[in-house]
């Protein structure tokens, strides 16, 4: 019988298989928002506001809207792929949530696209260990302005649901993170490292190019080395396809997103999945404009290897932090209050400092001070 | 702009010039030079801007330039009073006249190589410095000297060589003055173009790769295995990003492809060019000193197999390694700077990693092993040049130990086996929490590609290369 008589048949049995696995399977409706207004008692969490609308949730947020199911759920590990139908106003990731029974929180990211309703096959199975089951569920979508939930459902996949969960996955276009110094994200292919299926790729490609080269008349040993060098080159070549295809996609995002724009525009792109520096570069300009040169200044309540007290260092020069500075900075989230009056700064009821006078302030939470007790 | 590109010229041009009075002219070849002139150039500028901020010196565009163009006259004299050993006429060249389907792969590979480069150029000319751990272990030093307008060596001052600004004082110096000299040139610190070095020493490992492996097995299997080293994701990001791997990865590639000519030409000035190259290595970053140390042994094991004259070679390698590095390790040890990380600053903490966990006991961690191998060879970093590397090196193992291969896998293995001492010892968390590993790594992957290349050459191609002779070009 002749290789392409092999293939053929070899792959109609596949595709028999497939049709096979595909007839049977459950899918289970976790929130199926419609018209009636009932949210089946899933909340939403840092949400401006949330309604219902053509038989969707929407949430509008001026953060990163969160959406929490009822604890009483059970997606087991068999139910391995949640699809979603999502409209997203922002290109973010989004992060599933997972409560199991047995109280461990597990996390899985998938990337939103922004525009019109997307159905998104979640491949689930790596994560919801074999023995637990999932009790609640939440999904955060970072950084997004609106977001419009037509249903999650929970899926025993057919075969050809759950290749087609593993392959969106697999070709899920990756983002640079302040962790790309150290490594990239390895593409998955379900549980397992892509480079899994490279594996087995090379081996039965050199039994190819052996049985190949054995009958070019090389000997035992020609033929093994030059069939998996030959091997290697070919997942060498498609390992170059996928992982190129993820620069080609940063490189169209960070087109989008940074061309023709300031150094502190970019920045501000760049940090835009961190609510925590929402205006932080504003805040920076403001504390340079207002601070007299050459003196020095330092962050009021923060230790100084909080990490935003090191970001504040380096993006505050030629403006230098000197533990001893004459100037202090406040910032969202340092929860400090000051009173003009007294002259004090409190954090919660305990007064922090003593003797400042207010610089300038930026907004509710973040202000400059002038320490009145340093020389 | 214009001053930013002229502040990245100069010092290429200027490594030119000296290459190209070092070397006989070698027509295919001599577009070969470009590349290493940027590491060499760059060296250079960084050790001219070293040696002016220890004296005291405030920099300025104009005082840098002069000193650096007094270091580049001092090189040139001692060049000359130096005269090598005149390299051999070009031998038989096997970089053949492309045609069929060679040609048209090798267009296909250059287009997609192209492209490559120009993303990394891009991105690199867009991007703001925006990774932390290059903010932190190396521009808010080079920003704060900026500002400063030196290395701020006043003993009393608060901000003394960086100090609260820089993460650990014994890190060398040479890309923050890189970034020093960019702005100064810019005229402001800008988070985009003090990092355009990172892209030059990207093309430059890909042009010395290229040119290393042209020589020894012709242009279509340079441009395949150019592909294939240009398609490692951990380095197409490092062409971007301001972090000092990857002019190590430069130096570290430079030097052995010179030592390795200069094993197959008995030019000398092979050897001081690696030894140079060593000791600006040494001044990118600590672990600089492995690879000298990878290369002195594999000099000697060279000078003992083939019962060559030691005293003449030592002198090439070690002379000019001390005249480049030796200021920087004499300020080190003046200070007090170590080498380490550990969290009382440059010193070590022998086998505790005070990060790896408090119910880690002392003692050598050999439980790493396991997972500094699932790094290399389950994870994307690097593609598959691990397990091929593996499969060629065992293959071939009789290969390895009779060919001149030897004196590469020699650096390599010497190279690995010393960063694996630091993690057993040392530094634990590089590999468990995936941190320092796989940057390490990136700085000896153009060797393990260059090894892999001339290995798979000497098995593919026999008539390339005799053990011990010169051979093809040089």
């Amino acid at each position: 019988m002749s290789p392409i008589k092999i293939i053929g048949i070899t792959w109609l049995l596949v595709l028999f298989s497939a049709g096979l696995c595909s007839s049977s399977f459950a899918e289970e409706y976790y929130g199926e928002f419609n018209d009636s207004g009932d949210i089946q008692r899933w909340q939403s969490l840092n949400v401006d506001s949330s309604y219902i609308e053509g038989g969707s949730l929407v949430l509008k947020s001026s953060g990163s809207p969160r959406l929490i199911s009822p604890g009483n759920l059970r997606i087991t590990q068999s139910e391995s792929v949640l699809s979603l139908r999502v409209k997203s106003s922002n290109d973010a990731d989004a992060t599933l949530i997972f409560q199991t029974g047995g109280g461990a929180i597990i996390l899985k990211k998938f990337r939103l696209y922004p525009g019109d309703y997307s159905e998104y096959l979640v491949y689930v199975g790596d994560v919801i260990p074999k023995d637990d089951y999932v009790v609640a569920l939440g999904l955060d979508f970072a950084r997004n302005a609106s977001v419009s939930v037509d249903y999650i459902r929970a899926i025993d996949p057919s075969f050809l649901q759950s290749f087609a969960a593993v392959w969106e996955g697999f070709w899920e276009p990756d983002r640079i993170t302040v962790r790309t110094v150290n490594f990239v994200t390895t593409p998955a292919l379900g549980r397992s490292s892509f480079l899994v299926p490279l594996y087995v790729l090379t081996g039965l490609l050199s039994i190819l190019f052996f049985i190949y080269y054995l009958r070019k008349k090389n000997t035992p040993r020609q033929s093994v080395a030059k069939g998996v060098t030959l091997a290697f080159f070919a997942a060498a070549f498609l390992f170059a396809m996928r992982m190129d295809y993820n620069w080609l996609y940063i490189w169209s995002d960070d087109i989008r997103a940074l061309s023709g724009k300031t150094e502190t525009q970019k920045l501000e792109a760049l940090y835009a999945d961190r609510q925590e520096m929402d205006g932080f570069f504003g805040f920076i300009a403001l504390i340079k404009s207002s601070v007299p040169e050459g003196a020095k200044i330092r962050p009021a309540v923060r230790p100084p290897h909080d990490p935003l007290a090191i970001v504040a260092k380096y993006y505050l020069l030629p403006l230098k932090t000197s533990a001893k500075a004459g100037y202090l900075w406040v910032y969202e989230g340092d929860n400090a209050s000051f009173d003009p009056a007294q002259g004090v700064l409190r954090r919660g009821d305990d007064i922090e400092l003593r003797r400042l006078r207010l610089l300038k302030a930026f907004n509710a939470g973040a202000a400059v001070y002038e320490d009145l007790g340093v020389k | 702009m214009t001053a930013g590109f002229l502040s990245i010229l100069i010092p290429i041009i200027a490594g030119f010039l000296l290459l190209r009075l070092s070397f006989e002219y070698d027509g295919e070849y001599a577009f070969e030079w470009f590349f290493y002139a940027i590491g060499l150039g760059y060296g250079l500028l960084s050790y001219a801007m070293f040696l002016l901020g220890l004296i005291g010196a405030r920099y300025s565009p104009l005082t840098i330039t002069v000193v650096f163009a007094v270091v580049v006259c001092i090189a040139l004299v001692l060049l000359f009073r130096f005269r090598g050993v005149t390299p051999p006429k070009p031998g038989r060249s096997i970089s053949e006249k492309l045609s069929g389907w060679r040609l048209y792969l090798a267009l296909f590979i250059a287009a997609w190589v192209l492209v490559r480069v120009g993303f990394v150029f891009c991105e690199s000319f867009s991007r703001p410095i925006f990774t932390w751990d290059a903010v932190s272990n190396w521009s808010a030093g080079a920003k704060l000297f900026y500002y400063d307008r030196g290395l701020v060596l006043n003993p009393g001052d608060e901000n003394f060589f960086g100090m609260g600004y820089r993460v650990f004082l014994g890190h060398p110096l040479h890309t923050i003055l890189l970034q020093v000299w960019t702005a100064l040139w810019v005229g402001r610190f800008s988070e985009v173009y003090v990092k355009a070095w990172s892209f030059f020493y990207y093309i430059g490992v890909l042009g010395v790769f290229y040119y290393a492996v042209k020589r020894e097995a012709g242009t279509f299997y340079a441009f395949l295995a150019l592909f294939f080293l240009s398609s490692v994701p951990l380095l197409t990001y490092h062409g971007m990003v301001s972090y000092s791997d990857l002019p190590l990865s430069f130096y570290a590639l430079a030097s052995t492809v010179c030592f390795f000519r200069y094993t197959r030409t008995g030019n000398m000035r092979l050897l001081s060019l690696s030894s140079i190259f060593l000791a600006m290595g040494c001044f990118t970053k600590n672990e600089g000193l492995f690879f000298f140390i990878a290369v002195g042994f594999a000099l000697l094991l060279f000078l003992l197999l083939e019962k060559k004259p030691l005293r003449r070679s030592l002198i090439h390698f070690l002379l000019p390694f001390a005249l480049v590095i030796g200021p920087w390790f004499v300020f080190k040890y003046a200070y007090g700077f170590g080498f380490g990380h550990s969290d009382a600053g440059s010193g070590f903490n022998w086998l505790s990693d005070p990060t790896y966990g408090a119910t880690a006991g002392r003692g050598v961690h050999w439980e790493i092993f396991g997972v500094f191998f699932k790094r290399f060879f389950m994870e994307a970093n690097f593609n598959l040049i691990f397990p091929f590397w593996l499969f060629v090196t065992v293959f071939y193992i009789r290969k390895v130990f009779k060919t001149d291969v030897r004196y590469l896998y020699t650096i390599t293995l010497s190279v690995i086996a010393m960063f694996l001492f630091v993690y057993l010892t040392l530094e634990v968390t590089a590999v468990t929490e995936n941190t320092g590993v796989n940057r390490n790594a990136l700085t000896y992957i153009p060797l393990i590609f260059f090894t892999t290349a001339v290995l798979c050459v000497r098995q593919y191609l026999p008539s390339s290369a005799a053990p011990g002779k010169a051979c093809i070009q040089d």
